[in-house]
């Protein structure tokens, strides 16, 4: 999936990006609590050798 | 030659709009342009369409502005070339620029809260405000304007707000300074355009201050994520869209932290300058005859821009109104102008626009090259400057010299009306008290002699207090 990139010049902060899903209630941890879960996964992950492949 | 080419010729960018690649201010003669990139004019279109647009320009809520097709944009200064721009809008132009650095608390908040507001109605319609600087923001008089429609651009519904760590670091944060700390903010914006950093902010706090509506959020956990965030190295943004990040969130967050800036008040138990019209006798026995004075002089003429220098809470401001198309009313005490800007207010007084202004120590040119915000002088030249009851203050408290000040009044202005206090004054002996030099410069006969260098005195009125008069000038 792409990012949507529509917004140029500013560098908006990684931190200030995910404190917004913290602050927006019940909705926003879930989307907080998916975005850790994924970071998370991705750390463990065992690398595939498709990923040699693929560079 | 065409009128076409002519208006090409003398066209230049405003020198403080470079950041976005879409969008960029350019000024022709008196005229206030901007010049729009083809993702600009999409944008500009979608806007245009949306319900707020047109109810805020008349309220003057957003600056006016419309599309024009017959003012072409500047041409590369060196090659010559045109830089591609797609299509041009022409504002209503502002009577004074005036910068976040030089207004009061109430100011800030209101700019601040104009900026949810328009935040809100835009995400309503799948718009967003892509940066949140107080810059975008101007004021007429008391009422806030927004200024820069190159800022609304179409939001994908899984984009977080780019803004808010800049709304934060520009707006809240120096508000939360003054509201919960008691300091004053116009330094820090001052010192660094882009506002204070969270991680700067949290030490400025108590452990109490944590306790504060919206600081454990927008403060504290900002500053601890900031820093654990950037170390990932990867794309937040993206990680946050795969995790289902909607509209709904943003609109969450900018409802609480409307709440948390309304909420934010700042009172001064009052300081000695806001009391100054109400205790000092000389300024109670002359008052009937300087507003006479000052009348006379105002009445004189029609005024495109007045500067009511040291202006303390507004009455002879409100005098400069009655014939000047706008008075900026400047004062270097922070509580003195917050009480004028809520007192203006209440009374629907739209010409006069209060600023925190020290003329010892004034907005110099700030930012890229020097040029980005420029220095008070440059920002419009006044016909009638009031000076009363301020160049003792400046002369003695700050040490200027009464010739070069004088000299600055003379290249500042066309009119001046100045105050001269004498050294018999209550004021100035209270202000000479613990001078050991004595500044023997501030003299009667020094200022006369220094006036008439550079001036043309056409009336002056020694006023009741035996102590004070008035010179009604003009430079020669």
């Amino acid at each position: 999936m792409e990012p949507f990139n529509t917004l140029g010049y500013l560098d908006p902060g990684s931190g200030s990006l995910l404190l917004q899903a913290l602050v927006g209630g019940g909705a926003g941890l879930v989307v907080f609590g998916k975005y850790i879960w994924d970071a998370v996964r991705r750390t463990f992950a065992a690398p595939s050798p498709l990923d040699d492949l693929s560079r | 030659m065409s009128a076409v080419v002519a208006a090409r010729d003398s066209a230049e960018f405003d020198p403080g709009s470079f950041r976005d690649r879409d969008s960029r201010v350019f000024r022709r003669g008196s005229g206030l342009y901007r010049a729009l990139s083809e993702t600009a004019l999409q944008d500009w279109r979608r806007l245009s369409a949306a319900s707020f647009l047109k109810h805020d320009m008349q309220t003057g809520r957003i600056v006016r502005t419309r599309l024009v097709d017959d003012v072409p944009p500047p041409r590369d200064a060196r090659s010559g070339e045109d830089s591609g721009w797609a299509a041009v809008l022409e504002h209503d132009p502002l009577p004074f620029v005036s910068y976040p650095y030089e207004w009061c608390f109430g100011m800030l908040r209101d700019a601040a809260l104009l900026h949810l507001d328009l935040l809100q109605a835009a995400l309503a319609e799948e718009l967003i405000l892509k940066d949140a600087t107080p810059f975008n923001v101007q004021f007429r008089g008391v009422r806030p304007c927004f200024i820069d429609l190159g800022s609304f651009v179409q939001h994908h519904p899984a984009e977080p707000w780019i803004g808010y760590r800049q709304f934060c670091q520009t707006m809240l944060y120096p508000l939360m300074l003054q509201a919960y700390r008691g300091i004053d903010f116009q330094p820090w914006l001052r010192g660094r355009i882009s506002g204070i950093a969270p991680g700067q902010f949290v030490r400025l706090l108590s452990i109490r201050d944590w306790l504060r509506r919206g600081v454990l959020t927008h403060v504290v956990l900002h500053a601890a994520l900031e820093g654990r965030a950037d170390r990932e190295g990867k794309s937040t943004r993206q990680g946050l869209q795969q995790s289902g990040f909607n509209r709904s969130l943003i609109l969450a967050n900018v409802s609480k932290l409307r709440r948390t800036v309304s909420r934010l008040s700042w009172q001064e138990s009052g300081s000695a300058w806001s009391e100054y019209d109400a205790e000092s006798e000389p300024v109670r026995q002359d008052a009937v005859a300087k507003e006479d004075f000052v009348g006379r002089v105002v009445e004189s003429g029609r005024w495109k821009l007045a500067w009511d220098l040291g202006c303390n809470l507004g009455r002879y401001s409100r005098i400069a109104a009655r014939r000047a198309a706008h008075v900026v009313a400047m004062d270097f005490d922070h509580w003195t102008i917050e009480r004028l800007y809520r007192d203006l207010g209440d009374e629907g007084q739209t010409l006069i626009l209060p600023l925190v202004v020290n003329l010892a120590d004034a907005s110099p040119g700030l930012g890229w090259r020097g040029a980005e915000r420029r220095p008070l002088e440059r920002r419009g030249r006044p016909d009638l400057i009031l000076a009363l009851a301020l160049i003792h203050h400046l002369v003695i408290r700050e040490n200027l010299r009464l010739g070069e000040l004088l000299e600055w009044f003379r290249l500042a202005g066309d009119r001046s009306v100045i105050e001269f206090v004498d050294r018999e004054d209550p004021q100035v002996r209270s202000l000479l008290k613990n001078r050991t030099d004595g500044c023997e410069d501030y003299s009667r006969e020094n200022f006369e002699r220094e006036l008439r260098l550079r001036f043309d005195v056409l009336q002056t009125l020694d006023l009741p207090s035996g102590t004070r008069t008035l010179f009604d000038v003009r430079p020669r």
